[in-house]
């Protein structure tokens, strides 16, 4: 098991997102977590990054327990995150921004993506929003990770970019990379997730592994 | 207003009680610290409500106070002529200030160091020629040998006087604080860019900040002259001007009381261990830094935190819904056109000769891959990026490179693609600035009816079931996830009723169900005011949803335009784009 979370609860000050919320991923595998907005996706996302401090439980990984440690040391440890906003440095050029995640992008990474490759002397901040969120994705496919955790990543990126985020996520997947993947593109979720998990208000109100994810349960779980 | 009145009494009435209860000297030393708490509060107004730091306050403070000295010595203290002139001399500095923030902020968002460096050139600049002129100021010895006003006792009834201007200055702040003006300010300092799309100059809105701030000061240096009788070039100088800030910062610069607690508060301190301490300065300093660093808000915040631990709630005002003033006619009305518009960022060209007319109502959306040049199109049409050539007109009507504030006054409402909020402010008051924006006059925002304005734009979104912002109007907008961002910024741009509505990416991070709401409520708006709407999007679902013409961009050029049939079926579109569904 890669990660594993147990009863974990948190949010931001006084207000609890979570108040118990059990996962784990394995590795080589993805769990995509969806629900509809203000469900806590982003936190959860946030909380196993180590940016928003745990109120109680534990986040274990690879076995042992991670719950105080701060964010740097996670990603340091392999919890790669992207998040949904601010996820390039804007002042940074776009080689300066895929430096820093300590690797050079593979030939397939830059096959698929070949703006980043042109684009490698302008500065992150002159780019679209969509070419943002795909500098993001690279950066994060690119970092050494043992743990993905991706959120939103299609937002405002074109349809064949998406296709060409899964293969890389799935390429990843096979290399024994674990990815937790917070999306509301059911379509993504679908072409990607070994096991699907869906949130509501109240905590988890969704399952699903394997042939049993579906859809049409999916959009239920979406709808108010 | 009840709550300002009374704490406006309350301090009147402490103050009135220090000459009894503390004596003449104590009254003495509160009344320099008060007029030092007079000129800490109009740093505070500055740095807290208009978001910028000045660091050469002083030089409104020494100005006056010279001037004030002269003046005194010329009239040998005759009340009326000197009171006439303390408000002359306030207003002429509070103009010098404002002419001088339109320059700095024409332009630019936020102030960058400039401002802050100009301001501190100036406060050395004044404080040399304070010492060097001699035969006007008396040099480095100081101005002196005038009488005070009215020839009022420094160590007695002056300090009554000063008394008042503190009450006065308090209660007027504290005052703007719950007007339209106040929450203006604070959208202001939460997200300036924003508040220019609702069609706010903001650079104007900053520069008579910057002119309060001045007048409040400069009135505070004109009583500093009668109370010292002696005026030196300190008083216009670098380290008073760093001292006010010290202060307002410990005080709490976002609240009025606060800049005066901290002038006060400190001046007592130091007083105190000036005489017994060896190292006084170095303990100040270590309060300073312990106060930024436990509460940013200054120690105003954290007695206001314990007094809600203790039970209290803050004053909420809360204004009768009335109707609204109607929108502001559009300066310009017809058709939108782009003709060969060239945009570049930095070395790389965005948009390259793009070339369109869009309809005067109805939708268009437009596709294209990433980096296509599609916000930019956004943003050469409300002038948030610079259009290098070509032109931008509406009716025929050119509004190439207008600055941003004004889109909005030509009927040009525009949602971002990174979902823009006013993150400090509460979800209502977001909801209430939308509100002022393009239907307030000037006297409206010094109006508290304006917060109450019921725009049925808006009250037909809020009333569409599934849309969750009326229930969450007390909580922070920077607290909200981000479909409901998506959902407030939709209201804002919605709200002040443009005729052409800009929308990039309304949906992005959205559910299908969530999605299928937002669009409800897009051609709803359409409906309802035959507005035009172009939305950018990837979700070929709601391009046929809302049934629109579509706009392909490629490379910064119109690739292709025609039906949603017509662009699903042209091969050369497929080539470079295919569009997805959630």
């Amino acid at each position: 098991m890669i990660i594993q979370l147990e009863e974990v609860a948190g949010g931001y000050g006084d207000t609890l997102i979570h108040k118990g919320l059990s996962l784990s991923v394995e590795a080589g595998k993805v769990l995509a977590v969806i629900g509809r907005n203000g469900t806590g996706k982003t936190t959860l996302a946030r909380l196993i990054a180590g940016e928003l401090p745990l109120v109680s439980g534990r986040i274990r990984y690879l076995g042992s327990d991670i719950s105080q440690l701060p964010s740097w040391e996670r990603a340091r440890a392999g919890i790669v995150s992207m998040p949904q906003t601010d996820m390039v440095f804007d002042a940074l050029t776009v080689s300066e921004n895929l430096a820093l995640a300590g690797a050079t992008p593979p030939g397939s990474l830059i096959e698929r993506f070949p703006r980043i490759a042109q684009r490698m002397n302008q500065s992150a901040q002159t780019m679209s929003g969509g070419e943002r969120k795909i500098l993001g994705f690279v950066r994060a496919m690119v970092s050494p990770a043992k743990l993905l955790v991706l959120d939103e990543p299609s937002e405002g990126v074109q349809a064949e970019n998406i296709d060409h985020m899964v293969s890389s996520v799935r390429e990843a997947c096979a290399n024994g990379v674990a990815c937790l993947l917070c999306e509301q593109n059911i379509g993504m979720v679908e072409a990607l997730a070994d096991a699907v998990i869906g949130l509501d208000s109240s905590g988890i109100c969704y399952r699903a592994e394997g042939g049993e994810v579906s859809r049409d349960a999916m959009l239920g779980t979406l709808s108010l | 207003m009840g709550f300002i009145v009374g704490a406006s009494l309350a301090l009147l009435g402490l103050l009135m009680a220090v000459p009894a209860v503390w004596g003449d000297f104590v009254t003495w030393q509160l009344g320099l610290f008060l007029l030092y708490g007079i000129a800490a509060q109009g740093v505070g107004l500055a740095w807290g409500r208009g978001g910028f730091l000045p660091l050469g306050n002083a030089l409104f403070f020494g100005v006056s106070g010279y001037a004030s000295a002269m003046i005194l010595h010329a009239t040998d203290g005759a009340l009326v002529p000197n009171l006439l002139a303390i408000v002359v001399c306030a207003a002429i500095l509070a103009a010098l200030a404002w002419g001088l923030a339109m320059l700095v902020f024409q332009g630019r968002l936020e102030s960058g160091p400039y401002f802050s460096l100009i301001t501190l050139a100036l406060v050395l600049i004044v404080e040399q020629l304070a010492e060097t002129a001699q035969s006007l100021t008396g040099g480095f010895n100081g101005y002196s040998g005038y009488p005070s006003i009215a020839g009022l006792d420094p160590f007695g009834n002056l300090y009554y006087l000063i008394a008042g201007l503190v009450v006065v200055t308090t209660f007027c702040l504290m005052l703007l604080e719950k007007l339209p003006a106040g929450l203006v300010l604070r959208g202001l300092v939460s997200q300036e860019a924003r508040l220019q799309t609702l069609g706010f100059a903001t650079h104007r809105v900053k520069a008579w900040v910057f002119a309060l701030s001045a007048f409040i000061t400069a009135l505070a240096g004109a009583l500093f002259a009668s109370h010292q009788g002696i005026v030196t070039p300190q008083a216009s100088g670098f380290v008073l001007s760093s001292e006010l800030l010290i202060w307002a910062a410990v005080g709490g610069r976002l609240h009025p009381l606060g800049s005066l607690l901290g002038a006060v508060a400190i001046g007592f301190l130091s007083a105190e261990l000036r005489d017994t301490y060896l190292w006084w300065e170095v303990l100040i300093a270590f309060l300073f830094l312990a106060v930024v660093i436990a509460a940013p808000g200054g120690a105003i915040e954290m007695l206001s935190y314990l007094a809600q631990k203790l039970g209290w709630r803050p004053h909420e005002l809360t204004v009768a819904p009335n109707p609204p003033p109607p929108t502001r006619p559009n300066n310009a009305a017809g058709a939108l056109t782009l003709r060969d518009v060239h945009v570049s960022a930095g070395e790389i060209r965005i948009l390259d000769g793009l070339e369109f007319t869009c309809p005067t109502q109805g939708f268009l959306c437009v596709i294209g891959p990433n980096g296509a040049g599609k916000t930019t199109m956004l943003k050469s049409i409300t002038g948030a990026m610079k259009v290098e050539r070509g032109e931008v007109s509406l009716g025929g009507q050119t509004v190439t490179n207008l600055p941003q504030y004004r889109a909005l006054s030509n009927g040009i409402g525009r949602k971002m693609q990174i979902p823009t909020v006013f993150e400090d402010l509460s979800v209502r008051e977001n909801l209430q600035l939308a509100s002022l924006a393009n239907r307030a006059r000037a006297i409206d925002y010094f109006r508290v009816a304006p917060l109450g304005w019921e725009i049925p734009e808006l009250s037909r979104l809020l009333d569409q079931p599934g849309v969750p912002l009326r229930e969450l109007g007390d909580l922070n907008a920077g607290a909200l996830p981000q479909g409901h961002r998506q959902m407030l910024e939709l209201c804002l741009t919605l709200t002040p009723a443009p005729a052409i509505v800009l929308l990039d990416e309304p949906t992005a991070g959205m559910s299908p169900e969530e999605t299928a709401l937002m669009v409800r409520l897009i051609k709803k708006y359409q409906l309802e005011t035959k507005a035009f709407v172009l939305v950018i999007e990837h979700d070929m679902a709601l391009v046929q949803a809302l049934d629109a013409r579509v706009l392909v961009l490629h490379q910064g050029r119109r690739f292709a335009e025609g039906s949603f049939g017509e662009i699903r079926s042209d091969p050369r579109v497929a080539e470079v784009y295919t569009g997805g569904n959630k």
